[in-house]
This record gives C-alpha cells, sequence and structure tokens, in this order.
C-alpha cells in the first residue's frame, strides 16, 4: 500500500505556499526533492495568485519546461488563462485551449495574467511600458545562476524559487576562482546565494514526499540532500517482474536484481591499460543491450495502480556526455525512435518507469572537481519510478577510494570536490553494501 | 585528454620533436617596443618576490632586488623603483600631459589604438601569481610619505589588472610563455614535465635527435624556471648573504656592500628566467605559421578591456576633487569583486570573452575546425537535398537542408542546436532532425539566415540553389556570444522593481498584514 499517511504532510506543505502568496510575502524558497510534485503546487500557487487579481510572471530554464508549465495550467486550470511568451523564430505550439501564444513585448496583457516564458526572455526584456508584475515564481530555480538570477530585478519585486537542490548546477565554462568569495558569487545556484544571506527575509519550505521514487531509490539518493524526505510507495510495492528466459545473456544477472530491489549496478571489467576515455562504445552497446534484453524478455513493472506491460516508451537511457549519447543511439538501431536517449541536463524533471544510465564517472581515472559534482548523478539515479541500471566500467569504486582531494577551494569556502567525492562514494559503496551489484561479461559484439 | 591531443601526442614522440598545433596562432605579434618581459624570484617560504627583471626583449633587462624582502620598507623601495617600467608599459595616466590625459579620456580610440599589442610576457604561472600578490601587497597600501604611497597604489593597481586580464578567456596582453608554447606546440612529453619552460624550449631545438631533444631537456629541467630558487642555491649561496646583512644593521657601509652582494647573487637566476621568456618569444615568433586572421575581434575587446577596466579609472582617480569613497569606487579589490552587480558584470565579461574567442578564431583555422568535428561540436556532411518546406497559406517555406554524414563520426550537437556553415559563417541553420540509419546519419537543417547571395556575396549560391546538392559542407556549433554581451549591461540596471533583492536595494515595504481566511486548499481546488 502506498504511504498515503504522507498526504497529510505535503498537504500542510501546500498549504504554506498558498499562505505566503496569499499574504503577498516577499521571497520563499521551495526546496523540492525528485518527483516531489513541484510543478503541482507551483500551478496551484500561480493560479491562487490570479485568482487574487495579480499580475503573476513565470521563468523557466529553457522552452521545453516553459511549454510543459503552461501545458499543466492548461490542464489543470482550464478557465484560467495563460500567456506563453516566446521568441517570433519559434513556431506557436497548441498548449492548450486556454494558453495564447504572444511572441512582442507589445503583446504582454494588462492587468491580471499569468506569463511564462524563460528566464533568458525575461532578462533581455524591457518592461519600462508595462504595469510591473506582482510576483515572479522561477521553475527549476537551482539551474539558474545567481548572476542570471539578477536580471530578473526588473520583473517583479516578489519571488518564488522552487527547485531540487540536488540537481545540476548552473554551467561554468570559464575560471571563476576570482569570485569564490564574493559576497554573492555570481556562478553559484541563485537559491544557494540566497540562502546563504542571513538578512535576506527568506522563507523556505521542503517538500517532504516523492511519489517517483521507489522506497530503496529514496535510501540511496538521500546523501545528496540536507533536509530529508520520504517514498510515496511502500517498501517493495514497485518493482519489475521478469519471465523465465530461454537463454541466457550477459546483462541478465543486472536485470534479475531489479526484480528484488530498485537499482541495480552492471559493472564492465576495466581494460588492463584503462578504460576508454570519453566514448565507450563497449558500454554503450551495454546500455542498449539492457534496453533491449528488458524487452525482449516482455518485462512488466508493477507499481502502485497495478501490474502493466513495459514498453519502450517507458525505458530512458541517459549519458553524461553526447558523443555517448549518440553512440548508445546508433547501438539502440529501430528502438532509438521510441527511447528517449539524452544527457542528465535534459532529463530533468522527466522521469520513465525504469533508466538506464552511464555513471558519471565510468571511465574517468582521474577525477577533476567538475567530475565529482554531483548534481549530474543525482539527476541520473532519480528519473525511474520503477528501476534503474546504472552501468559503468568497474574502477569507479578503486578511483574513488584511491583519489585524495586537494581543498583547492578558497579559504572559508566549502570543499565542494571533496563533498562531491564522499558522495559518489557513499552511493558506489551502498549499491556494493546493498549487493546490488552484477558483474557483466564483454557483450557479443 | 582528448583522442586528438593523444594522438598528437605519439606523433610528437614518433617525430622527436614538438609538433605544431594548429596551422595559425591565436595571437598577433608585436614589435619589440610594445612587448615587456618580466620575471621574478621569491625567497623560499616567504610570498613577496625578492628580485625582478624586466625589460623590452631587445635591449638588456634592469634587475632590481631586495636585501632582505622581509623588512617591509625595504620592499617598497626595491618594487617602487620597479614600478616605472610598469607603468610606462600601460601608458599610465599620471605620465602623460594633464591636456593630453584629458584629450584620450573623452575619446578613447587613440589610445586603445597605441596599445592594441602591447603584451606583458612572464616566464610561466607562478610569476603572474607574483603580480597578484603585488596587488594584494600595495593596492591598499597606506602608510608613509603620501606621493610614495600613491606611486605603490599604482603599482598594486596595475600588477591587479594584469593579473585578472591574464585569466580574461582569449586575452592577448599578459602572456604566460610556457601555456603560449603549449598552446601551440604538441610536445612529446607527460603534462607535469610540460610545466617547465626550459624543458619545452628544448623539444624546440633544430638539427637534432629525439635522444639529443629529450636528453637537453631533462638537463635544463634541473634548472628551476619558477619564481622559487633551487634550496641548495639559496641555503649556500644567498642564506649566508642575509645572515650576515641583519648582523651588520648597525653598520650601513657594511650592509650595502652585502646588499650588492645579495643583489649579484641573484642577477643570475633572474636573468636565466627572463632569457629563456625571450627564447619562448623568439621561438613562437620564429614558427611559420600566421595569427589567426579572425583575430581582429578578440583583440579589440581586449584594448576595450584595458580602457574600461584600467586606464579610465586611473585617469579619473588622479583628479584631486575625489572624495575618499569616489576614489575607493574606482579600485578594484584584489581579492574579489564584492559588489554583486560588478562581479556579475566581470562575470558575464568573462563569458562573453571567452564565446567571443572560441566563435572567432574557430573560423581562421582549419585544425580548430578538425578539432570541433573530433570532438563533435561540429558535423561534415553531403547535401543530399535542398528544398523548401510548404506551409499552409504562405508563399515560401523555410529552407531545409538534407544533409548526410557518418554515423562513425563524433557528434554532441542535437535538435534545435543553431549552427553556422565553415566558409561562409554568416549561413546559420538550426538542426531540425537527426537520425542514424546503419551507417549514415542524415541531419535536416531549417536554415535561418544568410539565405540569398546579396547576404553572402563570395558564396556563389544562394541557400536554395539545387546546385548545392551533392556539396560536402561543414557546420560549427554557432556562438551566442552577442547574448552574453547584452546580459553585461542589462546586470547594471538597479531600479527594477526586485532590485532590493537582486542589487542590495532597500528592502520594499511589507505587504499589509493579511488574515487567511478559510481553507486555500478548496479555494485552489475550486478553481480547477
Amino acid at each position: 500500500m502506498a504511504q498515503t499517511h504522507l498526504a497529510e504532510r505535503r498537504n500542510q506543505v501546500l498549504t504554506q505556499l498558498l499562505e505566503h502568496v496569499e499574504r503577498a510575502d516577499a521571497l520563499l524558497v521551495l526546496k523540492a526533492p525528485p518527483g516531489s510534485g513541484k510543478t503541482f503546487v507551483t500551478t496551484r500557487a500561480v493560479a491562487l495568485a490570479l485568482h487574487r487579481k495579480r499580475r503573476v510572471a513565470v521563468a523557466a530554464q529553457t522552452n521545453a519546461q516553459a511549454d510543459d508549465f503552461c501545458r499543466r495550467m492548461a490542464a489543470e486550470f482550464p478557465r484560467l488563462p495563460v500567456h506563453r511568451w516566446a521568441s517570433a523564430q519559434r513556431g506557436a505550439l497548441d498548449l492548450g485551449a486556454s494558453v495564447s501564444w504572444i511572441t512582442r513585448t507589445a503583446d504582454l496583457p494588462p492587468g491580471p495574467c499569468v506569463v511564462v516564458a524563460t528566464s533568458a526572455k525575461w532578462a533581455v526584456a524591457d518592461l519600462d511600458a508595462h504595469d510591473p508584475f506582482d510576483a515572479l515564481f522561477i521553475d527549476e530555480a537551482w539551474q539558474m545562476s545567481w548572476a542570471d538570477f539578477m536580471l530578473l530585478g526588473t520583473v517583479a519585486p516578489r519571488f518564488v524559487l522552487v527547485g531540487d537542490p540536488g540537481q545540476i548546477a548552473p554551467v561554468v565554462p570559464i575560471d571563476v576562482s576570482r569570485w569564490q568569495t564574493s559576497r554573492r558569487p555570481p556562478h553559484v545556484p541563485a537559491p544557494e546565494v540566497i540562502l546563504r544571506d542571513r538578512t535576506l527575509p527568506t522563507r523556505v519550505i521542503e517538500l517532504p514526499v516523492s511519489t517517483r521514487l521507489p522506497h530503496d531509490t529514496c535510501a540511496m539518493v538521500q546523501s545528496f540532500y540536507d533536509f530529508t524526505f520520504e517514498s510515496w510507495s511502500a517498501p517493495g510495492e514497485r518493482r519489475v517482474l521478469l519471465p523465465p528466459a530461454a537463454t541466457q545473456h550477459p546483462v541478465d544477472a543486472a536485470l534479475a536484481l531489479l526484480t528484488t530491489g530498485s537499482v541495480a549496478l552492471m559493472t564492465l571489467p576495466t581494460p588492463p591499460g584503462g578504460p576508454p576515455m570519453e566514448e565507450d562504445v563497449a558500454l554503450a552497446r551495454a546500455a542498449a543491450d539492457v534496453v533491449r534484453r528488458l524487452l525482449d524478455r516482455g518485462a512488466r513493472v508493477v507499481t502502485e495502480e497495478g501490474e502493466t506491460a513495459l514498453g519502450p516508451g517507458d525505458i530512458g537511457v541517459s549519458a553524461t556526455h553526447r558523443v555517448m549519447n549518440t553512440r548508445i543511439t546508433d547501438a539502440l538501431g529501430p528502438l532509438a525512435a521510441k527511447v528517449r536517449v539524452d544527457t542528465p541536463e535534459r532529463w530533468q524533471g522527466l522521469e520513465r518507469k525504469v533508466m538506464v544510465a552511464v555513471h558519471p564517472l565510468s571511465g574517468v581515472t582521474q577525477p577533476s572537481p567538475f567530475d565529482l559534482s554531483t548534481g549530474r548523478l543525482c539527476v541520473m539515479a532519480s528519473r525511474h519510478s520503477v528501476g534503474l541500471v546504472l552501468v559503468s566500467r568497474d574502477h569507479v569504486g578503486d578511483t574513488l577510494d584511491t583519489y585524495l582531494p586537494v581543498a583547492a577551494q578558497a579559504l572559508g569556502q566549502r570543499d565542494e570536490a571533496g563533498r562531491g567525492r564522499a558522495q559518489n562514494l557513499s552511493l558506489w559503496q551502498y549499491l556494493v553494501r546493498h549487493e546490488r551489484v552484477a558483474p557483466m561479461t564483454p557483450p557479443s559484439v | 585528454m582528448s583522442r586528438h591531443d593523444a594522438f598528437e601526442r605519439l606523433r610528437a614522440w614518433d617525430e622527436g620533436r614538438a609538433i605544431a598545433n594548429g596551422h595559425t596562432l591565436p595571437w598577433l605579434r608585436a614589435d619589440a617596443a610594445d612587448r615587456l618581459v618580466l620575471a621574478f624570484v621569491r625567497m623560499g617560504g616567504e610570498s613577496s618576490p625578492w628580485g625582478l627583471c624586466v625589460g623590452r626583449p631587445d635591449a638588456p633587462p634592469e634587475f632590481f632586488t631586495c636585501a632582505e624582502p622581509r623588512n617591509a620598507d625595504l620592499h617598497a623601495a626595491f618594487v617602487l623603483a620597479a614600478a616605472g617600467a610598469l607603468l610606462r608599459h600601460v601608458e599610465h595616466p599620471s605620465l602623460l600631459a594633464d591636456d593630453e590625459r584629458l584629450m584620450l579620456l573623452a575619446m578613447e580610440a587613440p589610445l586603445r589604438a597605441r596599445v592594441r599589442l602591447r603584451q606583458l610576457w612572464v616566464p610561466g604561472p607562478s610569476h603572474l601569481d607574483m603580480l597578484h600578490f603585488l596587488d594584494f601587497r600595495y593596492t591598499h597600501a597606506n602608510t608613509g610619505d603620501p606621493k610614495v604611497v600613491r606611486r605603490l597604489q599604482a603599482l598594486g593597481r596595475v600588477c591587479g589588472w594584469l593579473f585578472r586580464e591574464s585569466t580574461r578567456p582569449g586575452q592577448v596582453r599578459v602572456f604566460d610563455a610556457t601555456a603560449r608554447l603549449r598552446r601551440a606546440y604538441t610536445f612529446p612529453a607527460e603534462p607535469v614535465r610540460q610545466a617547465h619552460l626550459g624543458y619545452l624550449l628544448a623539444w624546440l631545438e633544430a638539427d637534432r635527435t629525439r635522444d639529443e631533444r629529450l636528453a637537453e631537456a631533462r638537463a635544463r629541467e634541473d634548472l628551476p624556471v619558477s619564481v622559487t630558487m633551487s634550496p641548495e642555491y639559496e641555503r649556500a649561496t644567498l642564506e649566508p648573504l642575509v645572515t650576515r646583512y641583519n648582523a651588520a644593521k648597525d653598520d650601513p657601509p657594511a650592509q650595502a656592500l652585502l646588499a650588492r652582494e645579495i643583489h649579484d647573487a641573484l642577477v643570475p637566476e633572474l636573468r636565466r628566467r627572463w632569457e629563456l621568456t625571450v627564447q619562448a618569444m623568439a621561438a613562437l615568433d620564429a614558427d611559420p605559421r600566421a595569427s589567426n586572421p579572425h583575430l581582429d575581434a578578440v583583440v579589440d575587446l581586449g584594448s576595450a578591456e584595458y580602457f574600461h577596466e584600467y586606464w579610465k579609472n586611473e585617469a579619473k582617480g588622479l583628479d584631486p576633487n575625489l572624495s575618499d569613497e569616489q576614489r575607493r569606487y574606482l579600485v578594484h579589490d584584489p581579492e574579489t569583486d564584492y559588489a554583486p552587480a560588478r562581479a556579475a558584470r566581470r562575470y558575464f565579461a568573462h563569458l562573453h570573452a571567452a564565446e567571443l574567442a572560441a566563435g572567432e578564431l574557430v573560423h581562421g583555422d582549419a585544425t580548430l575546425v578538425e578539432q570541433s568535428l573530433d570532438a563533435g561540436n561540429a558535423l561534415r556532411g553531403t547535401i543530399r537535398a535542398v528544398e523548401r518546406e510548404a506551409v499552409a497559406g504562405k508563399k515560401s517555406g523555410p529552407i531545409l537542408w538534407t544533409i548526410e554524414c557518418s554515423a562513425d563520426d563524433s557528434l554532441r550537437l542535437r535538435e534545435e542546436t543553431s549552427v553556422c556553415l565553415v566558409g561562409a559563417r554568416k549561413r546559420i541553420g538550426r538542426i531540425r532532425s537527426l537520425a542514424t540509419v546503419g551507417a549514415v546519419r542524415t541531419v535536416v537543417l531549417q536554415m535561418t539566415d544568410g539565405l540569398t547571395k546579396r547576404s553572402l556575396p563570395n558564396e556563389p549560391d544562394a541557400a536554395d540553389a539545387s546546385a548545392l546538392v551533392g556539396a560536402t559542407v561543414t557546420f560549427l556549433e554557432q556562438a551566442a556570444a552577442g547574448f552574453t554581451q547584452m546580459k553585461i549591461f542589462r546586470v547594471g540596471h538597479t531600479d527594477g522593481p526586485g532590485a532590493w533583492l537582486t542589487h542590495a536595494a532597500p528592502l520594499p515595504e511589507p505587504s499589509p498584514p493579511v488574515r487567511i481566511q478559510g481553507n486555500l486548499l478548496d479555494l485552489v481546488k475550486s478553481l480547477q
């Protein structure tokens, strides 16, 4: 039975958010673990604000996220008009009957309204000629740097930042050591900067339940978060069912683990000369083999809603390097049209029943601080609602074990690399300790 | 290390020499008059420089040393003596007549043109760190003769700007000779050995075998080139002199003699570092490769940075009527940008510089294009179809190019990515779809810019010409430098309604108290 008693706790948090909107307070940060219903609560808060005759701006980090938000609003609040403000270069999309598509600043509506656009669009918009907005809701706020957030100061006087603190921080392609000790470091995720500043009137609330993640996955990814949350599902409630196989396949041992828990780590031996670098063709083929074998064996999944067959559209694949994703797509052949293969950055906000993920440290023998940042691993380990197969070369445990963090951060700053190493190691050891590791013999090619 | 780098290093080993990296060099060569070479040494265990050597590469350098660098007054006197060379190199406004200074302040172009190619060369990264140290030590100097203090502060600020500039992506003003050699050549050695300038130069020696170059490189490696000297040399030669110097504090003539001896002992160390840098510069000047033809925008950005981030503030700071508060605003803190708006502005400026350098230079060097292909940041293939998409209600729809590539090629580009054509960079398309069947990857591009012959006079065909079918084309990811540049200016807007949070403006008036009535969950449900 699902842990329905948790619904009450989630409603309490939603009520806190609605009260914040009702009171028109200045600043709120909502921390949300994966699959905890960020959009669910945000759409409700936006709907309440519009009901109270406010002008509401919503900033998403990508066009896809902005489109999804509009679709959710249209589906759940079909009587409330929403404006999707997009670039003229994008063709208009049908996001629902209540969503109108606008491309010109001059078309921004007067009076109470909801306008959804990307942060980039808001950042360069000239809003001087328009009524100011009353509140700005920022979706996936942990993906936004403080510098980019500063550009949104022209939009509204009140802010609600919603996001998953375990997710991928903004990409920083330059040396930022100059600003490490800045009072508000421009490269750091905006909510982190806000939470560090105790002088701000910030209210922080945390969603307590992940409806997406299976029970044992919640325990596994908990180390990536500074607050606790629980799974909606009861222990063992969700699982993969596999009919007996007529023949043996190198990935079967890993798949068997999914019938007793939600996570399996399938390892390939590391060649004596070291693992291939960025592009590991054997690993890509192994990941594709897992997908194909699940479908060939007629896997089924059990969730709170009952038992269903697992189809290609229920499976996703993720690797950190785009070249690896291209290789996996190639290895999937015609299946690639139905199985989404993408980087963790693009998987944020999405989910599948079963995910296959290439461990971000596979092939990395001398991890850099960037390699050790846990955002990608956290995203990859939290997109599934039933099962996850991590695929990796088997050196990762040893690599993490022998890596010595150098603590090169500025004085007084957090040792992100050391922390990342500890969290990576903790997850690997969790899998070893719980006997979730299945070595694979090299796939037949 | 990428596959390309690994392959090139093996090739360099096979050929027994350093091999050229790229078809061009990503900086402009400058006359000796525009170049200054600077090298430091410091006392073991200490942060501050003990001596420095500075000069144009075509003339004997000047040596400045300090008998006892732990003595703050002596140290200040020594760097003060050396300050002139650096301040002249950056055309410090205090060295100009008032009329000229005011004219340049009002009209920046002549000054920017004059210093466009000024270059400061140092042997390696530890010497850049010395600039940062001098920034920390002297930018906020505040005791002593006001004239001396002002000069020391000016020295601190110029060192600080040069250090910050050295960290700006793509900059062509501050040259770490070791890094520039590594950028220009692939050396047959592991990365840790490539940190030694002498070691690298040995691999560039002409008419030698691999073994001879390797032996020479190892021999040169024995002599330090960083700011730290050999501990044996310091212990055996310098330490006794310094001990005697300190012991002779009541005997000024004896101290003067010992100071001279310390100076003479430091000079060979400084000279070696300085000469290695000049050799590196000469090796790069002698390289037959031309400079990248697309450097203009990068160099112009550098001269704009010089004017707005350094010279303008220095010139304004000479106004005797400025208050202390106004003067403080003109000075950048050595540690960081504390003001959030300034930090964000500089962050965007560095992002913009990185995007500009990457986006410009790749069009001027075929090797960079190949590296982009190798890394999957570009695609190359044959045009199989050029067509106009039919759009209901419109006379002509968008132009689509169908390009077939090898599925074996790496590819990081994906749908929605904007790409530009190598050789005709204003012809831009957006990836509509990617599909792989067997060994063929099919890419459909929607062409968005550079569609007509008029927009691209050097191209024989408009983007919808069927004559393009069969042509081999290479597309690169299109840099979005202009967007970041816009952010640099916009982040300074402090008057938005949310500025209380984003720009530390005063807090807004709190909302009037609201009594929560009824069940908000039910209210929201009723809206559904």
